[in-house]
């Protein structure tokens, strides 16, 4: 595997949590960072600073939308949500996954 | 073109920038802010809860140019899209994209071929060697001629004059080889050559003894006729040429480009005989130029000037000279102020053709509004953005607009040449005019300004149709503004141009004309084509067919005669404007006045005619179904 399939790989799978942590209805991006952490239960903790980027990049292919509102503590903060593109990638995402994942454990169980 | 487009693209780019990072740092503010809470209720203290944070995100700045380099690839591709989009629409209707260009040509066409003529008049300096201190002398006060034996004194009088040049502008009939021909040239005293710096390419220039009683039998080719007429012969020198029925000796060829006094179209120079036995040696004849010495400047050699001529006058108190007061004036403050009336009549004009092709393609834009409302609310309702939808409308008109210009600079590169001959002819050696990076400049900024007059209709269909309709007849009703009188010739040197202009306005508003016509048409037929319904109402209702028309066509010229109304007393003030403004510009002429405003009307009544005849042929029930 050379380095850039790995980079590949790993912002796709960044794009997949985004998508699933925004599916559920509009957060901000520091909610989404706190989404991904607690759906993982604690074992996944999104390096902070590159959601912004990914967040602009999924905006740019029209997956995820944004619009400036309040915040609970009342500030003006921006929202991402899901659409319907977005929605539809992210069930093909989540099979590849699945389908990935599953070869993968195949793999390690065959011994 | 590609870096005009890349011009637009910045400027788009730069407004676009600002409002980004804004937004951008109030987003990582409020994250920076938010995960510093969280470090505080899980009972850190204020600095470690605030450092945490931060080095949690990672350099902040590292994530912002990370962001800018995704923003900039959604720009790009969001750019991409519009241009896509507004091609695709372009192309949808082929005719209304040809329409819209070649009106839109006409127009920035029409402007950057005066702009570039003004351009070479006004704001580039003159082709000549230290042109800024070149001077027009006028030893009898402007425009008016001085005699041999004038000229001879203030050449060796002047101080701050280093040098002074005569010259005398003349027609020659060339025969002998080929077919006779009339060619344009001048007898100049010999220093004139030195004076402005041009050199020979071939043999010399005139030299002082070629100035004397009896040998001025020699003669000085231009670049252009050596080429045309003597196939650039090297072995030309020597030769005889015949001028006036006279035999003359070629002694030298001038440097390619140079022109003097005539604009482009010198061919030939004989030298100035100076002959203080002659009869004429005080009649007044020549104009005067002149070099300042360095550090002069036109106030003071006017001074000087003055004091020659006083001196001059007191001695020979019955000189056949006029006597007006002396001056000294910059050469291309000379020549510029000569065209300036000229040529700021015909940048009007061509304004006029430029807001009137504007208001064509806001016509035709408006025509298909209605089709595009739907389209646009069926696609805010999908959830585009005004903004955006906004954006893509604008991106479609500037589409236009620079299909138009680039079309338009084509037409202008055509007539450009005529143009320039037409403005300038008679008057002294200008600039080369040519379409240089400022003149694409001018018009893409041109193009853009007409993007964005004609580019909004769309968005604002309704509230702009009376406005429309207005300019059209307003400046429709200008456009006997160019009638052209018979013009006496007073001055031999202004003959050739007031003529050229007018006939260059009379073009220009015979192109106003037409578009206006086109967009009174359009307009008319637009108004009347929506009233379909209505008059498949009277129809259904029992009115005849005959009443309808006559109701239709009677508002109509209700309105051109509103229209007229406001522009021919316009059209009035103008030509008077004009009059202090042009040399030999009639006072308004009644019946060119009539038959403009007679043409205006008819075109009204047309225009309301035929799309009222196809409404009443459309069945009355089909026309109420398809509402």
């Amino acid at each position: 595997m050379t380095d850039d399939t790995k980079a590949d790989l790993l912002q796709g799978t960044l794009d997949m949590l985004i998508l699933k942590a925004v599916s559920t209805g509009p957060v901000h991006g520091w909610g989404i960072s706190q989404r991904i952490q607690q759906m993982s239960r604690d074992v996944l903790r999104v390096q902070q600073g590159s959601l912004y980027p990914a967040l602009i990049r999924l905006e740019r292919k029209g997956w995820i939308g944004a619009v400036w509102g309040a915040s609970e503590n009342n500030r003006r903060a921006k929202f991402y949500g899901i659409t319907e593109t977005g929605r539809r990638q992210l069930v093909a995402e989540t099979e590849s996954w699945e389908r990935l994942s599953a070869a993968i454990n195949h793999v390690l169980q065959t011994a | 073109m590609f870096s005009l487009q890349s011009l637009f693209t910045r400027g788009r780019a730069l407004a676009h920038q600002g409002r980004f990072e804004k937004d951008l740092d109030e987003e990582l503010r409020f994250h920076l802010e938010m995960e510093t809470a969280a470090n505080l209720e899980r009972g850190m203290s204020p600095e470690e809860a605030r450092r945490e944070a931060l080095l949690g995100f990672g350099g902040v700045e590292k994530v912002k140019e990370e962001c800018r380099d995704e923003d900039r690839l959604r720009w790009i591709e969001t750019l991409a899209q519009d241009l896509r989009y507004g091609a695709r629409l372009l192309r949808r209707s082929p005719g209304f994209t040809a329409a819209a260009v070649l009106t839109l040509a006409l127009g920035i066409g029409a402007n950057t071929a005066v702009f570039s003529v003004a351009d070479a008049v006004f704001l580039r300096p003159l082709p000549f060697t230290e042109p800024e201190r070149l001077v027009a002398v006028w030893l009898n006060g402007p425009d008016h001629s001085v005699s041999q034996a004038s000229f001879v004194e203030l050449r060796e009088a002047s101080r701050s004059l280093a040098d002074v040049a005569a010259y005398s502008a003349w027609g020659f009939t060339f025969t002998g080889s080929g077919e006779p021909e009339m060619l344009k040239g001048a007898r100049v005293s010999a220093g004139m050559f030195r004076l402005l710096g041009a050199r020979s390419v071939l043999g010399r220039t005139f030299l002082p003894e070629d100035g004397e009683p009896g040998r001025g039998k020699v003669a000085l080719l231009g670049n252009r006729l050596w080429h045309r007429r003597f196939g650039a012969d090297p072995t030309i020198l020597g030769k005889t040429i015949t001028l006036n029925g006279e035999s003359y000796t070629v002694i030298g060829v001038l440097q390619p480009g140079f022109h003097f006094p005539q604009r482009e179209s010198s061919d030939l120079w004989l030298p100035l005989t100076i002959d203080p036995a002659a009869e004429d040696f005080k009649a007044g004849y020549l104009t005067l130029i002149g070099r300042m010495a360095p550090g002069v400047a036109a106030p003071q050699a006017t001074e000087e000037v003055r004091a020659i001529a006083r001196r001059i006058r007191e001695r020979e108190p019955d000189e056949e000279e006029e006597a007006n007061a002396p001056t000294v004036v910059p050469l291309q403050t000379e020549l510029a102020d000569d065209l300036r009336p000229a040529l700021l009549v015909l940048l009007a004009a061509v304004g006029s053709v430029l807001l009137i092709a504007c208001v064509n393609v806001a016509n035709l834009l408006l025509a298909r509004a209605s089709v595009r409302q739907q389209e646009i609310a069926v696609r805010l309702a999908l959830g585009a953005g005004r903004r955006r939808l906004l954006r893509q409308l604008l991106t479609e008109s500037v589409m236009l607009s620079v299909l138009g210009g680039a079309a338009g600079v084509l037409l202008a590169g055509a007539g450009v040449g005529p143009l320039a001959a037409g403005v300038t002819a008679g008057s002294p050696q200008l600039n080369e005019v040519a379409l240089d990076g400022r003149i694409l400049l001018f018009a893409l900024g041109i193009s853009l300004a007409a993007a964005l007059l004609f580019g909004l209709v769309p968005a604002h269909p309704l509230a702009l149709v009376a406005e429309v309709r207005e300019a059209v007849w307003g400046l429709d009703a200008d456009v006997p503004i160019s009638e052209v009188a018979p013009l006496e010739e007073v001055v031999a040197r202004s003959m050739a141009r007031p003529r050229s202009v007018t006939l260059l306005l009379a073009v220009f508003a015979g192109i106003a004309l037409l578009l206006g016509a086109i967009g009174i048409y359009g307009v008319m037929a637009y108004s009347v084509a929506h009233r379909r319904h209505e008059i498949g109402i009277r129809l259904a209702l029992g009115a005849r067919q005959g009443q309808v028309l006559r109701l239709v066509l009677g508002q109509g010229l209700v309105l051109a005669a509103l229209g007229l109304a406001v522009g021919l007393p316009l059209a009035a003030a103008a030509t008077r404007l004009l009059e202090s403004l042009l040399f030999g510009v009639a006072p308004t002429d009644p019946l060119t006045l009539g038959g403009v405003a007679l043409l205006l009307a008819v075109v009204a009544l047309l225009s309301s005619y035929y799309p009222a005849r196809r409404a009443l042929e459309v069945d009355p029930v089909q026309a109420l179904r398809y509402e």
